[in-house]
C-alpha cells in the first residue's frame, strides 16, 4: 500500500507499524501533525495518546511506560527537545528504549519555525548530562520517516537505549509517496528488567541511581561498551562517489540538496560524489573514511558547523588527518536552506574550477 | 500464636552495599512509619505482584530497597509524570506514586496537578514535612509561617517567601480524583488513621477507580533541630494547624466537595464521540486515498517539473498542489509536495511547492520554477521574477501585472475567481487554475490524471465530486474558447 | 537479647542493632513498658528494651516505631 503522506504522519505509521504503543507528546511547530496523527490512529487500535502539559511530562511518561517495558515514542521540536535532555539522560541511565522524534526548527531560543539541523550535538552527542549517547537516525525523506522509525524502535529495544529520529521542519511538513509496511512487528518481551506488574517482574527495578562511586564507574563502563558495540548498526549510503574527486557529505535533508549538486556537476563533467551518513550515532566512520580518502571534502548542512567539525573528528579518529583538516563547508542557518546553486558554486570553487 | 510485624518489605536492604535491615531514615523520621505502613498495606492486600511504585528523589528514594514490589526511580519532581506513563502502560498494576515536598510541591507540582486534573488512574501519597530533608532542610513551599529552615534562618516571612501551599485543598478544585484526604503519623492514633488512608489508596487503585492523592503530614526531626518526640508534637500542633486533618474526598464513599459539582458545566452543545476501533494497522491505513497510486517507477526520459502555487488561505491553494502531485503519481513520478506553514501561513498567505520527476528527487525546495500559479497580487509580486526561462506563469485576472515575468515566460491570465463565482461555486477557483493548467499543457500531466486526482480530493466530500468535475469541463471549454 | 518474659503472656521482640533510639515506642506503649537502656547497639546508640512485665500486646509500638525490624509484638 502506498499513501502519499506528510512525513510527520509517516512517522506515526512507522510507530504503529513497529508496535509502539504509547504517544507522550506536547505539540510544537513544525513537528505538531505527528501529535495529530497519534491523537486520531492511536486510540483507533486500541493504543495510547497522552497529551502533556509540557515536553518535561513527555519524557518522564515515557520514563514510566517504557519502565513498564512498553514501546512508548514521542516528538518534538528544538525548544520541546531542550526540555527533554534531562529525561533522555534518565532514559539512558535506566536503559530504557524509547524513540524522541526531533523535527529541527531555527534556533538558539524561540528562533522560527523553519528548517536547521542545529540540534545536531544534542540529538547525536547526548545532550543531557552524564556519559551517555542515543541512537540517532536522519531520514531524508517521507519513506525513511516511516521506515527509520521503525528502525528507532528495534534499535531501542536492541540496544536498550533512547532512540532520536533526528529530523527538520522542511521534512517534517512535505509529503511524499510512502510505501508501508507489509505486517506489524512483535512486541518485544522486557519482562527480564521492566516493571510489569505480574508476578514475574516483581522484584524488578528500573533506576539511573548507583550510590557506590565504584558501581558507578563499572555501568558506566558498560554504557560505553555498549556505544562501541553499536558501531555495527551504523548505517550510509554513498552516491556517485567511487570516482569521485569531491565528496560531499550531508546527512537528512541537506544529502538531497547535495544529491542534486553532485548530478548538476556530473553533468558538467565534474566528478563529484556524495557520503551520506543515515546514523548519526553510531556514526558511520569506517565508511566515511573509505569514501573520503584522499579526496576533497565538503559538507552542506543547516547549523554553523556542528555536523562538520564531527566530519573532522571521525576522519582524523579514522586515521585520516589530512583530510581532516581540509573538509570545506557551505551551510544555511535561521530557515534558510542551501540552494543547489549556491553548493554548485562552492564545489567549483574548491575544484578550482 | 501471633506475631505482629513488618510485613511487604525485604529482609535485607543491601543499601551501598551493605547487608543491612535498618532503613537510611533518621531516628524519629515520619518516612520511616510511613513506609512500613505502606508496605504492610499493600501484603496485607495480596497486591505486591501487581504494584509498580514510582519512587522519587528526596528522602524518599531508596523505598525501592525496602518494599518489596516492582520500582521505577523517577527524575526528581517527575514521579507523577513518570505514574501516568507506567498507569497508562499497564492499566492492570496498581501503580503508587511517592513523593514529598520538593518533589510534589515545587519542582514537580504541575505534572502532579495536571495528573490528578487528567484523573490518571494511580495514587499519589505526599509526605508533607514542611520543608527539604535530603538536600539539608531549606524552605519548601509547605514550610510554615515563622518556621526556620536553612534558607529562612530568620523564620519563613510571607512577605518575601508567600504562604504554605496546601496542596490538597488546591487539587480539591479539580473535578477528576476520586480521593483527596490528609492523615498524620505524629502519634499512635494518626498512624492507625493513616494506615486506614492507605488502605483506601490501595483499594481504588485495586479496583481502578481514578486518581486518589493521600497527603501525610510527617516529623522531620533532624531538620526541625528537635528531638524525635518533640518533633512528633511540632508535627501535631504546629503543622496541623495550618494542614488541617480530614477526608476531602471520598467519591465512592458520598464524600464530595459541593462547589466541585456545581463548577461542573459541560455544554450540551458539545460531546465526546467514540473512537472508531480498527483491527490492525493495514486496516486503518489500508483505506483507498481515491487516488490508488502505484508506487514511483525511475523513468530517466521523464524531466523534472516544479511547480510553485501560491495565493491566500482559503482559495484551495494547496489542495490544488496536491491535486496536481497525485495526478503525477498517477503517472508512477516521484512527487514531492512542500508547503509553506507556520506564522507564514497565519497571515493570511498560502503557498506550496509540488517537484515531479522521473528519477528520485533531490532538493525539495523549489527556487525556480517552470510553473508558477498565482491567485493574488503579494504572491505574484514575490515569486514571479524566480520563473525558469521557458516557464509558465498563470495568475488569476484579478492581479494586476506590476511586474512582467523574465524573458521567456509565458503569462496566462486567468479569471479563476470570476468564473467561480459566475458558476455559483466561489470556492471552485482552485478547480479553475486546474482547468487552466490542464488548458495550457502547463503540467506535463495526462488530463485524465488530473481529473482523477481532483475527484479524489473530495473524497470527505462525495457530493462535490461530480460539481467539480463538471465545473473543470466547463471551465477548460470556456477557457480554450478564448 | 534477653528478655524475662513469663508463660503465655504478649511481649514485644527487639532487635537492638536496628533500633536508632528515638524513643517513639516508649512515649506510645499504653503500658509504659518500654525504656531506653543503659549499653549501646553496635551503631552506638542506646537501644530500647522491655522491662520485663506489663505488655498487652497493642503493638503500638511496632507501629510507631519508623524502623521496620526494630521491634515485633510476639503474642502467644
Amino acid at each position: 500500500m502506498t499513501k502519499f503522506v506528510k512525513s510527520n504522519e509517516a512517522v506515526v505509521m512507522g510507530a504503529l507499524y513497529a508496535g509502539c504503543d504509547l504517544y507522550f507528546g506536547y505539540p510544537i511547530t513544525p513537528a505538531s501533525e505527528i501529535a495529530h496523527g497519534a491523537a486520531k490512529w492511536f486510540p483507533m487500535l486500541g493504543r495510547t495518546f497522552v497529551q502533556a502539559e509540557c515536553e518535561t511530562a513527555s519524557v518522564n511518561m515515557m520514563f514510566g511506560a517504557a519502565g513498564a517495558g512498553k514501546l512508548c515514542m514521542t516528538a518534538t521540536s528544538g525548544p520541546g527537545f531542550s526540555l527533554m535532555q534531562e529525561g533522555i539522560s534518565y532514559l539512558a541511565g535506566a536503559e530504557l528504549p524509547a524513540v524522541i522524534v526531533d523535527v529541527n526548527r531555527a534556533g538558539p531560543g524561540l528562533g522560527n519555525v523553519y528548517p536547521e539541523q542545529s540540534d545536531y550535538t544534542p540529538a547525536v552527542k547526548g545532550g543531557g548530562h552524564g556519559n551517555y549517547q542515543t541512537f540517532t537516525l536522519a531520514p531524508a525523506s517521507a519513506q525513511e520517516m516511516c521506515d527509520f522509525t521503525i528502525k528507532a524502535f528495534q534499535m531501542a529495544a536492541k540496544w536498550r537505549t533512547p532512540a532520536v529520529v533526528f529530523a527538520d521542519g522542511l521534512q517534517g511538513q512535505m509529503m511524499e509517496a510512502v510505501e508501508l509496511p507489509d505486517a506489524e512487528l512483535p512486541r518485544p518481551d522486557f519482562s527480564e528488567w521492566a516493571a510489569q506488574g505480574e508476578p514475574a517482574t516483581r522484584r524488578n527495578l528500573v533506576k539511573s541511581i548507583f550510590l557506590d562511586a565504584a558501581a558507578q564507574e563499572v555501568f558506566n563502563e558498560h554504557l560505553q561498551r555498549k556505544y562501541e558495540d553499536m558501531a555495527a548498526d551504523a548505517m550510509a549510503e554513498t552516491y556517485l562517489a567511487a570516482d569521485a574527486e569531491l565528496i560531499i557529505v550531508a546527512f537528512g535533508i541537506a544529502s538531497r540538496v547535495a544529491r542534486t549538486t553532485a548530478e548538476t556537476l556530473r553533468r558538467k563533467g565534474l566528478k563529484v560524489g556524495v557520503f551520506r551518513p543515515i546514523t548519526l550515532n553510531p556514526f558511520p566512520r569506517e565508511r566515511l573514511a573509505a569514501a573520503a580518502k584522499g579526496r576533497k571534502i565538503m559538507t552542506i548542512e543547516l547549523d554553523a558547523g556542528q555536523f562538520a567539525d564531527d566530519v573532522r573528528l571521525n576522519l582524523a579518529k579514522a586515521g585520516l588527518g589530512a583530510e581532516a583538516a581540509n573538509v570545506m563547508m557551505i551551510h544555511r542557518m535561521g530557515g534558510q536552506v542551501v540552494t543547489v546553486d549556491d553548493a554548485v558554486k562552492a564545489a567549483k570553487m574548491i575544484l578550482g574550477k | 500464636m501471633k506475631t505482629i510485624e513488618q510485613k511487604g518489605m525485604y529482609q535485607k536492604f543491601p543499601r551501598s552495599g551493605k547487608d543491612t535491615r535498618v532503613t537510611h531514615y533518621c531516628a524519629g523520621c515520619g518516612h520511616g512509619i510511613v513506609n512500613k505502613l505502606v508496605a504492610e498495606c499493600c501484603a496485607e492486600m495480596g497486591l505486591q505482584d501487581q504494584t509498580i511504585f514510582v519512587d522519587p528523589v528526596g528522602c524518599g528514594v531508596f523505598t525501592y530497597y525496602y518494599w518489596d514490589a516492582a520500582h521505577i526511580s523517577a527524575a526528581h519532581g517527575r514521579a507523577s509524570a513518570a505514574a501516568t506513563g507506567v498507569s497508562r502502560a499497564r492499566p492492570d498494576a496498581v501503580t503508587i506514586a511517592y513523593q514529598g515536598d520538593g518533589d510534589l510541591g515545587a519542582i514537580g507540582f504541575n505534572n502532579a496537578f495536571q495528573a490528578a486534573s487528567r484523573g490518571e488512574k494511580f495514587g499519589c501519597i505526599f509526605i508533607n514535612n514542611s520543608l527539604y530533608g535530603m538536600t539539608g532542610g531549606q524552605m519548601a513551599p509547605t514550610t510554615l509561617e515563622g518556621e526556620k529552615t536553612t534558607t529562612t534562618p530568620f523564620g519563613r516571612d510571607p512577605a518575601l517567601t508567600g504562604h504554605p501551599l496546601h496542596v490538597c485543598e488546591v487539587f480539591n478544585q479539580l473535578q477528576a480524583p476520586v480521593y483527596i484526604a490528609r492523615v498524620s503519623v505524629a502519634d499512635t492514633k494518626r498512624i492507625m488513621q493513616c494506615k486506614q488512608a492507605i488502605k483506601r489508596l490501595f483499594e481504588i487503585q485495586r479496583d481502578h477507580k481514578g486518581y486518589a492523592l493521600l497527603e501525610i503530614l510527617a516529623p522531620c526531626p533532624t531538620n526541625f533541630r528537635m528531638d524525635p518526640l518533640k518533633a512528633a508534637e511540632f508535627c501535631k500542633n504546629e503543622m496541623e494547624a495550618e494542614f488541617p486533618l480530614g477526608t476531602f474526598r471520598d467519591v465512592d464513599k458520598g464524600v464530595t466537595p459541593e462547589a466541585i459539582g456545581a463548577q461542573h458545566q459541560a455544554s450540551a452543545a458539545l460531546e465526546v464521540k467514540s473512537v472508531p476501533q480498527v483491527a490492525s494497522c493495514a486496516e486503518l491505513f489500508g483505506v483507498s486515498d481515491g487516488v490508488d497510486a502505484p508506487p514511483a517507477e525511475d523513468d530517466p526520459s521523464v524531466p523534472e517539473r516544479r511547480f510553485k502555487f501560491a495565493g491566500y488561505g482559503g482559495q484551495g491553494i494547496l489542495s490544488l498542489g496536491i491535486c496536481v502531485a497525485e495526478a503525477a503519481r498517477l503517472e508512477k513520478r516521484h512527487t514531492l509536495w512542500f508547503p509553506s506553514y507556520g506564522p507564514e501561513q497565519r497571515g493570511g498567505s498560502a503557498s506550496c511547492s509540488v517537484v515531479v520527476s522521473g528519477t528520485p528527487i533531490g532538493s525539495p525546495t523549489v527556487e525556480h520554477p517552470d510553473v508558477l500559479v498565482c491567485m493574488n497580487q503579494p504572491s505574484y509580486e514575490r515569486f514571479v521574477g524566480d520563473v525558469k526561462k521557458g516557464g509558465i506563469v498563470i495568475v488569476d485576472a484579478s492581479v494586476p501585472i506590476t511586474k512582467q515575468p523574465p524573458e521567456g515566460v509565458k503569462l496566462y491570465q486567468v479569471p479563476a475567481i470570476q468564473m467561480a463565482e459566475d458558476f455559483g461555486v466561489p470556492k471552485a477557483a482552485n478547480t479553475m487554475m486546474l482547468a487552466a493548467l490542464r488548458a495550457f499543457k502547463a503540467t506535463g500531466l495526462d488530463d485524465a490524471h488530473l481529473e482523477t486526482a481532483l475527484c479524489a480530493s473530495f473524497k470527505k466530500k462525495p457530493q462535490l465530486v461530480e460539481k467539480n468535475r463538471d465545473l473543470l469541463h466547463r471551465a477548460e471549454a470556456a477557457l480554450l474558447n478564448n | 537479647m534477653e528478655e524475662k518474659t513469663e508463660g503465655a503472656l504478649p511481649r514485644p521482640e527487639i532487635e537492638e542493632d536496628s533500633c536508632k533510639g528515638c524513643g517513639r515506642c516508649v512515649a506510645a506503649c499504653p503500658k509504659k513498658c518500654l525504656s531506653i537502656q543503659e549499653h549501646m547497639n553496635r551503631m552506638g546508640i542506646r537501644p530500647v528494651g522491655y522491662v520485663g512485665t506489663g505488655c498487652i500486646g497493642c503493638a503500638m509500638c511496632f507501629y510507631n516505631c519508623p524502623e521496620p525490624y526494630a521491634i515485633k509484638v510476639v503474642k502467644p
